[in-house]
């Protein structure tokens, strides 16, 4: 029977690209195995910088970044030279003032960053799921752990590109514009701390991202849950603080300054607060005693640091637990 | 040496056994897997692939242990899955070069390797088409590329054929018996479809509730006891039948001019019988062979 069955014709070499079509195996290098995560993590960061929407998001995520240089450039003018930042963005202590300038341009970021990484992160396994393309993946030489872990590396990378470069360029211009107050004296370290601090904002939002995703079928819905899951601890959070503290920034303790950051985002910020080591003031009113710069208590180091801790390993666990090559029915 | 065997393998679900006891060797070359539903044939895949850990009993693959050596048994196979899977937003070329790269190709390699077996799998033209866009045919054949693009040394198929119209599957069954022979690559391929494993495998093994029914090579499963016989006839007559039973010939079966007979086993020429017989009748022999089984027979008697 198999007699009649004729092999597939090689195209002749003058009419395609390629001369020679027929098979023949493989003997050329083979990376190391511990590198197997890598193009993944490439494959999904490529993916994204590829969609004209990413860049989009990323731009209008900038607002803050535009806000702050125009503000200081503003007071640069208007101050003078000999006291260019016035005292008109950032009124605290002069050694500290640059790590509340880049904690309070992170913060407002970091909606803007959840949604970048919403954007790359929601589909990043749900749509594996949706078209089986795990069964690609771990039929081939790669561990569920360099899966998880290129996947997340992705989103991270993604997410600490979209908050350091713009947050470099606001340091450069820090750099060229304040060096003569003290930019560089006061903190030497803060390029470093700043690198950081995206790092955690990036960690935290790809342990979210990939977790969440990993238990979707669509990006969709992975999306929706990743934007319910950030907006809803922040609602709640934000309404319990309001009813116990009455949204009151001088009320002192230890609970206060935790609710106020526990959601996602406030984790992170707070997280992200103590690698800055920022002393942060904010302008508030009270009805009482009028106008009045606060000095913000962060929150418990141990417990933040726990529960940052816990989200990101959470996220990463989540994603672990649910990946398989084959969905195994017990009987 | 067999590219996968195993011994006393047993897989669980549960309480459910999918494969029990399963004691058996894969040889080089083109092995079908057949048996109905639930036999225990895809078990058996994920099994050697290191997907599903084996409750009892061990399993090898190219003298690789499944149950700790997963991973290099991985890097030495390519699977074609039965069912869609490709990966969102890419092109052919894309998405076969970087399967490679997932086996460990460095980059290049793998973008040259893509362009090698999408050319071979019949994919040159439609290589930067994304592959969401492709058909079912062209679907089956990347799959094929990406099982292919590492240069496996054994190449797993299950359901090459699956949702394929007659001309994709001639071309798909063309493709596999290609590249089963004289490539230096070893084949499995499970099916349900009968003809596709006669077609293109050498070996075949029919599994039934997890447990090996029957292993051999194809010709060897079809042959018969040696007393069963084909003859045709230019034009079937009732007298050539009776002179047939006459001579102790039992018909079987009769389609048109074709007869199927068993012989007596102390019959030493048959040949002769037949045609005393068909002389006797006035009938004229075209033609009379050792009638050898359809897999579909082996298989069914396999099974029952």
């Amino acid at each position: 029977m198999s007699a009649d069955v004729t092999p597939p014709q090689a195209a002749p070499a003058a009419t395609g690209p390629i001369a020679d079509v027929s098979y023949r195996g493989y003997d050329g290098p083979i990376r190391a195995r511990r590198l197997r995560w890598a193009p993944i993590a490439v494959a999904l960061v490529r993916g994204a910088l590829r969609k004209w929407w990413f860049w989009l998001v990323f731009l209008l995520s900038l607002g803050p970044y535009f806000f702050f240089a125009f503000m200081m450039y503003i007071q640069d003018r208007v101050a003078g030279p000999n006291n260019p930042m016035g005292g008109m963005l950032v009124s605290s202590d002069p050694a500290t003032r640059f790590p509340m300038l880049f904690y309070t341009v992170l913060d407002a970021h970091l909606l803007g960053l959840m949604v970048l990484g919403l954007l790359v992160g929601a589909s990043s396994i749900a749509d594996d799921n949706k078209t089986n393309a795990l069964l690609v993946y771990l039929s081939k030489p790669i561990r569920k752990a360099d899966y998880v872990a290129g996947k997340w590396m992705g989103v991270f990378g993604v997410v600490f590109l979209a908050a350091a470069m713009p947050s470099l360029l606001l340091y450069l211009y820090c750099l060229f514009t304040y060096v003569g107050v003290g930019f560089l004296k006061n903190d030497p370290w803060l390029l470093f701390k700043l690198l950081g601090a995206c790092a955690v904002v990036a960690a935290g939002m790809a342990s979210v991202m990939v977790g969440i995703s990993a238990w979707c079928r669509s990006a969709l819905i992975a999306g929706a849950a990743q934007a319910g899951a950030y907006v809803g601890s922040g609602v709640v959070s934000g309404i319990l603080w309001l009813l116990l503290y009455h949204g009151d920034l001088t009320v002192k303790g230890f609970w206060p300054p935790v609710l106020q950051h526990a959601s996602i985002g406030g984790i992170i910020s707070a997280a992200m607060w103590r690698v800055l080591g920022a002393t942060v003031t904010q302008t508030t009113m009270h009805r009482g005693r009028g106008i009045e710069h606060v000095t913000l208590q962060q929150p418990n180091l141990w417990l933040m640091l726990g529960a940052y801790a816990a989200l990101v390993v959470a996220g990463i666990v989540a994603a672990r637990m649910r990946i398989r090559a084959v969905e195994v029915v017990r009987g | 040496m067999p590219i996968a065997a195993t011994e006393g393998l047993t897989v669980r679900y549960g309480a459910a056994v999918a494969v029990r006891d399963l004691t058996l060797e894969i040889p080089s070359g083109c092995t079908g897997i057949l048996g109905p539903n639930g036999a225990g044939k895809t078990t058996l895949i994920k099994t050697l692939l290191g997907f599903i850990r084996p409750s009892s009993g061990s399993a090898k693959v190219m003298d690789l242990d499944v149950a700790t050596q997963e991973l290099e048994i991985r890097a030495r196979v390519g699977l074609m899955p039965e069912s869609d899977c490709h990966i969102p937003g890419m092109n052919a070329v894309t998405f076969v070069a970087y399967a490679g790269e997932l086996a460990g190709m460095p980059s290049r390699a793998a973008l040259r390797r893509a362009h090698e077996v999408l050319e071979y799998c019949g994919l040159g033209e439609a290589r930067y088409r994304n592959v969401e866009t492709y058909s079912t045919g062209m679907k089956q054949r990347i799959k094929l590329a990406q099982a292919l693009v590492h240069g496996p040394g054994i190449l797993i198929l299950d359901e090459p054929t699956n949702g394929l119209d007659p001309a994709g599957r001639e071309e798909m069954l063309a493709l596999v018996r290609d590249i089963s022979h004289g490539k230096g690559l070893s084949v499995m391929v499970s099916s349900h479809l009968l003809p596709d494993i006669e077609r293109t495998c050498d070996q075949v093994i029919l599994m039934q509730q997890g447990r090996l029914a029957a292993q051999g090579a194809v010709e060897d499963l079809r042959k018969t006891d040696g007393r069963l016989y084909e003859v045709e006839v230019q034009i079937a007559v009732l007298a050539f039948e009776q002179a047939l039973e006459w001579r102790s010939l039992e018909v079987v079966s009769q389609v048109g001019a074709r007869y199927r007979l068993v012989a007596p086993a102390e019959m030493a020429d048959v040949a002769r019988a037949v045609f005393e017989a068909a002389r006797e009748a006035g009938a004229q022999v075209r033609g009379i062979m050792p009638a050898r089984r359809s897999l579909e027979e082996v298989f069914m008697e396999a099974v029952d």
